[in-house]
């Protein structure tokens, strides 16, 4: 009962003071590879405390308590407690509440990650029908498109695209910074990295606190991004770069809220390369222990508890 | 691999060529086949037969032949993939990484402004 009631306040703990703590920090942009792992750590803590605190708070009201049971036995003494109506409330609310929101989860990121690949796959097949090559944009195709904009479709056969708006607007070493930072997403697989976090936001799009740490992880991958095409290109170019393209094109609607992240992302190019090994360091070690918490408390040896 | 799908972008020009002077009008297999010497007509026709299992190309059964129509011109597509990039509040957002948000009119002013500051240096090193 402790263990759980331990593991429900690591839970909120990092669900409330700990996320306001990392969105409301500067020093993440400085070492934004680092701040990506601490922000993973901290949402696979908090699953992992809450559902623990589930677990534990079933196994506690267990029907056979007094050994350590795993999910399969538990609802299996659960369901024959239950046929012989002598199961406790509180157990039997632990245990379907954790199981409940395992499913959903499980569910939705299957639906959300078929549909991503079937999109995904469209998009691949319509940019090798109507993208041409050409000299002078290597690695990418173009689009004729007289809007300037530039992306990636990442997967295992990833495509970098540039509509020739964007080819016209763009100097050439705007241009190569612009495809490195391309690279650098298609090759690091970010979309791995923002698959959790913008699925979450999209699994509960009334949660405005989901959203901000999905848009926060957005922009510190572009940040990294920036950071790996800054070893193969002039910061200030990616830099002039992304004034050209962030501010030519035409504003959709509803995006003001993650457009900071452009501006701030101007700043960094123009600062230059930086490095911030302490904060690096600092950072992992953080992950590490976030990470560590949950687990230590939910299979610690139970003496005295 | 990559064979087949330059001959599928071929097809496809051709489709649309002869859709943009026949008015949308469909033509046959072999008026593909004519158009693209270098292929025989059994390959035009079975990189039809995939065109259409991807939803490119709609097949028309006219009498005992078939005739085969775009189902979408090439600026539909461009147009497609360009608002899937730009619309980053729709769900398609999640299958593009894009290089640069667009940003709100005040913030643009300022980005301008920080531009104008990284050309002017570049100008005194290169005089035009």
């Amino acid at each position: 009962m402790i263990r759980g009631f331990a593991l429900a306040v690591i839970a909120v703990v990092l669900v409330w003071p700990v996320r306001a703590l990392l969105l409301r920090a500067r020093w993440t942009e400085l070492t934004p590879r680092a701040a990506i792992v601490l922000w993973q750590a901290v949402g696979l803590a908090a699953g992992v405390a809450l559902f623990g605190a589930c677990f534990e708070l079933a196994s506690s009201a267990s029907p056979n308590p007094g050994r350590r049971q795993n999910i399969t036995d538990l609802t299996a003494s659960f369901a024959a407690a239950h046929a012989s109506r002598a199961v406790s409330p509180n157990g039997l609310f632990g245990l379907t509440a954790g199981l409940i929101i395992a499913i959903l989860l499980v569910g939705s990121l299957v639906v959300r990650a078929v549909g991503l690949s079937r999109a995904r796959a469209r998009q691949r097949m319509l940019i090798d029908l109507v993208g041409t090559t050409r000299t002078g944009v290597p690695g990418a195709l173009v689009l004729e498109h007289p809007q300037a904009t530039a992306f990636s479709l990442p997967g295992l056969r990833p495509r970098v695209v540039v509509s020739s708006g964007a080819v016209n607007a763009l100097a050439d070493d705007e241009l190569a910074a612009v495809l490195a930072h391309e690279r650098a997403h298609v090759r690091a697989r970010h979309d791995l990295v923002l698959f959790p976090f913008r699925s979450l936001a999209w699994i509960l799009p009334r949660s405005r606190s989901l959203a901000a740490v999905s848009d926060q992880v957005s922009t510190l991958v572009e940040m990294a991004a920036d950071d790996r095409a800054f070893r193969e290109c002039e910061p200030k170019a990616l830099a002039r770069a992304l004034c050209r393209l962030s501010s030519t094109a035409v504003l959709p609607v509803g995006l003001a809220a993650t457009a900071s992240g452009t501006t701030r992302r101007v700043e960094r190019a123009f600062a230059g390369r930086q490095r911030a090994w302490l904060l690096t360091c600092g950072s992992a070690c953080s992950a590490l222990g976030v990470l560590a918490l949950p687990l230590l408390v939910l299979f610690a040896p139970s003496g005295g508890r | 691999m990559a064979r087949l799908g330059q001959l599928e972008r071929a097809v496809m020009e051709a489709l649309w060529t002869s859709s943009a002077s026949s008015q949308g009008a469909p033509c046959t297999a072999r008026e593909v086949a004519t158009t693209l010497p270098d292929h025989a007509y059994t390959t035009v026709l079975t990189v039809l037969d995939r065109l259409t299992r991807k939803g490119l190309v709609e097949r028309i059964r006219d009498g005992k032949s078939h005739h085969y129509r775009p189902t979408g011109s090439r600026e539909s597509y461009v147009a497609e993939l360009m608002h899937e990039a730009l619309a980053a509040t729709s769900d398609s957002e999640a299958a593009l990484v894009h290089f640069a948000k667009t940003v709100p009119p005040d913030q643009a002013r300022v980005l301008r402004k920080v531009l104008r500051r990284l050309e002017r240096p570049r100008r005194g090193v290169f005089p035009s």
